[in-house]
């Protein structure tokens, strides 16, 4: 009772903008000394959320001060991006993004997007691909004969920038040619696909999984490096023969930009701590969430390789904008 | 009799003593934060999700159903007695409840309230567990054609909301879909007359539309008469609703109940429109004393009923499929996962306590509210005796903590002030909000399925009519639209037109 009343307490003071002192005398104390403010670019309950509360459960143990998770959805996590990079760089405003965050950033703002200080990558969720169960096709090749006897009526599922990149290059990798039909979310999309109103979606296995051992759905492929323990059965997209498909679905943990490195190491290395409490592993694994602590170093070097990826991709295919 | 064991099943654990009190603190905390202008269920059950998070799943989700209903609930009481809608489906509650209050009768339209959701949420329980699953596979073939042309419908249905002048009815839909225009267009990524504001990227928000039409706008409308500081009524007459009062609301209570029940397990708006479309069917077949608009006790008794029933069969797509039909559900259905299970088609097989103890909970909390209303239906009441001066200040700043604990953010607070003028110039106008509401929550679905059901016919409108389903629910809303739109009609809607003058 106590623990979350006071946890509560701190939401309160962050929500009404009553931070406890700063200054000189904060400063000489070790970091952190007061409530720990992670900025979220989406609304309550869906899975990045849950990862999010989840790790700042852990996190609030590892450094004794409460972190508290300020959800603040819009504009495909704009909002909450702004508001992270103009904070006062001193470890006690934090960014929670995924790849499609730093993706959105990118395409709105170009090279002016906020430089974000990198302290950790939490991990990434597997991305599968599924198809509904009236389609006659129970592996990726016979997918694409199908498709290929069938061009331009097949229809593509895309919910998020994550989504519509793995669609894309699905299309480009087999060479098939599939309507988008643009979702706001996978609840919206996932009756219309076991309805067989859209015939695929590249989605996170966590979504789609339970709908797949149901048999209301097929699940076809992995796009992760080696297949999923959850469905030992199921190839990855590699061993299917298509390359040249990026998985999406990084969750990563940033600092407002001119962050000091010293602080960004510390805080790396209380998440990575944070990131090893079985309690928080036992519920990212049932999430399918495969954990990646990579520190400030590989993470930047991540960064850039996404950054390249996703420029190359909006580049190739003429993005505007999109979801 | 599986049902009868499954319903034992379900009651065994709902009647637990710890799960008996969850339902009660959920009930409680629920009405308690319902009651504040602006919070409504969606905020009310993400502030207090975490608390949660340390019980077990049952206890956790008894607890935030209990929230869910306990602040719908509350919402219907600020409705009824400050005319202060928190979410969509009170607003048509506003409209003869608010009148009704305003007549001294603010306590009988509270019980009515309360004895109608009581009735919707046990007839409800009972459909959810006989028809339940079946009721999900419907609820799949709802694609996006068959909700275009149910939105259709209910757009239609508005324009009989309206009491008076036809063409501000239409004005007012036609101002509300355009206001929905605003934000993300989902198709494209492009953005829709946000002037390149990211507060607006998501368009705009239902609560701070409501609160400052309906709140911020009767505030400024009544400082008009700086010189009474005097309480809205002086005097509250009866109370509790009398034998033929019950009587009354007995026939709208269910067919309010059987519109909620089947449009409740839509997914994606068919619940919003639960409440509307009672509201409208009430109006054209209630034999009512008291015109529609001007405290009929019909009006508020059919579409509670609806609203009720409607949120707890929202709960079959959520339980049976995984699926969220708003953006509540979303939330259980992280509280669930928290606790490590998966909603979805195999929550029924595997967790079969889980599952039937929710059902029965439903009822059990239904239950509390009625118990814990009732007796507080003479407090409420006390509150529009309450001075201007002291009311008005405090709803201005419960309605700004409202739609700043939608986003967090402070630009919704200053949008919902412009809308407060905007409400008040509408006053003026004599136009009435109600249809406009349901066209900006109508318009921006119907654009949506309308696009997506195009895209995925290849272009071809015909779909629209070829699926039988989406056939009817059409051929409804032409008829619906000749009856509103015949001269005889038009005739009487001129006659009730002058008798408020």
């Amino acid at each position: 009772m106590k623990a979350w009343f006071s946890t509560w307490l701190a939401a309160l003071l962050v929500a009404f903008g009553a931070s406890a002192p700063q200054g000189a005398a904060a400063a000489d104390q070790p970091y952190p000394s007061r409530v720990v403010r992670l900025v979220l670019p989406f609304p309550s309950g869906g899975p990045s959320d849950l990862a999010a509360r989840a790790f700042a459960r852990s996190l609030e143990r590892q450094v004794g001060q409460p972190v508290v998770v300020d959800n603040r959805p819009g504009a495909n996590g704009i909002i909450a991006a702004r508001l992270a990079a103009s904070s006062t760089p001193d470890g006690y405003t934090l960014l929670w993004a995924t790849s499609s965050t730093l993706a959105q950033l990118r395409l709105q703002s170009g090279a002016a997007a906020p430089s974000f200080v990198p302290v950790t990558a939490i991990g990434k969720f597997a991305f599968g691909m599924f198809v509904s169960p009236a389609v006659k096709a129970d592996t990726v090749a016979d997918f694409v004969t199908y498709a290929r006897a069938h061009p331009g009526s097949l229809n593509v599922a895309t919910s998020t920038l994550s989504e519509y990149k793995a669609a894309v290059q699905f299309m480009k990798a087999t060479g098939i040619d599939m309507v988008r039909v643009p979702y706001k979310g996978s609840s919206q999309a996932l009756p219309d696909l076991m309805q067989d109103r859209v015939q695929v979606n590249f989605l996170p296995v966590a979504a789609g999984l339970q709908y797949a051992r149901a048999g209301k759905l097929k699940m076809l492929a992995t796009l992760q490096g080696k297949r999923i323990d959850a469905m030992p059965d199921t190839p990855t997209m590699a061993e299917t023969g298509y390359a040249g498909l990026t998985p999406p679905g990084w969750q990563l943990l940033l600092a407002p930009p001119n962050t000091p490195r010293a602080l960004a190491d510390r805080i790396a290395g209380l998440a990575a701590r944070a990131l090893q409490e079985p309690e928080l592993r036992g519920l990212y694994a049932s999430q399918l969430l495969d954990v990646d602590s990579a520190g400030p170093d590989a993470l930047a070097a991540l960064m850039k390789d996404e950054a390249r990826g996703w420029e190359q991709f909006f580049r190739e295919h003429d993005v505007k904008d999109v979801n | 009799m599986e049902l009868l064991a499954n319903l034992g099943l379900g009651l065994s654990v709902a009647l637990s003593l710890d799960n008996l009190l969850y339902a009660l603190a959920g009930a409680m905390l629920g009405t308690a934060i319902g009651v504040l202008p602006g919070l409504g269920p969606v905020a009310t059950i993400s502030i207090l999700l975490p608390v949660t998070f340390g019980l077990p799943p049952v206890s956790a989700l008894i607890m935030l159903s209990g929230i869910y209903y306990g602040a719908q609930y509350g919402g219907s009481t600020t409705a009824i007695l400050v005319n202060l809608p928190g979410e969509s489906s009170s607003v048509v509650t506003a409209l003869d409840g608010y009148a009704m209050a305003r007549q001294g009768q603010a306590g009988k339209a509270l019980a009515a309230a309360a004895i109608a959701s009581f009735m919707a949420g046990t007839i409800a329980t009972l459909v959810i567990a006989m028809f339940g699953p079946p009721l999900a596979a419907v609820a799949l073939k709802f694609g996006p054609a068959e909700y275009f042309s149910l939105m259709v419908l209910g757009l239609v249905a508005s324009i009989v909301l309206a009491h008076g002048s036809l063409l501000h009815a239409f004005g007012m839909i036609l101002f509300g879909l355009l206001l929905g225009i605003v934000g993300t267009d989902v198709n494209s990524g492009a953005e829709r007359y946000t002037f390149g504001q990211p507060w607006l990227a998501d368009g705009v928000g239902f609560v701070t539309l409501a609160m400052g039409l309906y709140g911020v706008g009767e505030i400024v409308r009544n400082m008009e008469h700086d010189d009474r500081r005097e309480p809205m009524l002086k005097k509250v007459t009866g109370l509790m609703p009398t034998w033929a009062d019950i009587k009354r609301i007995l026939a709208p209570t269910l067919r309010g109940t059987a519109l909620g029940s089947l449009l409740g397990i839509l997914p994606g708006g068919g619940a919003t429109l639960a409440s509307f479309s009672a509201y409208a069917l009430e109006k054209k077949v209630a034999n009512s004393q008291v015109p529609f608009g001007q405290g009929a006790i019909e009006g508020v008794a059919g579409p509670e009923a609806a609203n009720n029933a409607g949120a707890q069969t929202s709960f079959i797509p959520m339980l049976t499929l995984g699926i969220p039909s708003n953006p509540v559900m979303a939330l259980m259905i992280g509280a669930l996962i928290i606790h490590g299970i998966q909603p979805g088609p195999s929550v029924m097989t595997e967790q079969p306590a889980l599952f039937w103890g929710i059902i029965a909970s439903m009822w059990v909390g239904n239950l509390f509210l009625v118990v814990l209303n009732l007796p507080l239906v003479g407090l409420w009441v006390r509150m529009v005796t309450v001075p201007y001066h002291l009311l008005y200040p405090a709803i201005l700043v419960f309605c700004a903590i409202g739609v700043y604990s939608v986003n967090n953010s402070v630009w919704d607070i200053y949008l919902m002030a412009g809308f407060g003028l905007l409400g008040y110039v509408f006053a003026k106008l004599d136009c009435e909000p109600a249809p406009m509401l349901l066209g900006f929550i109508l318009g921006p679905m119907m654009e949506e399925f309308l696009r997506r059901a195009l895209l995925l016919s290849k272009g071809d409108p015909g779909v629209f009519v070829t699926r039988p389903i989406s056939a009817a629910l059409l051929t409804l809303a032409v008829v619906l639209l000749l009856l509103v739109l015949s001269p005889a009609l038009a005739r009487r809607r001129a006659e009730a037109f002058q008798e408020e003058q």
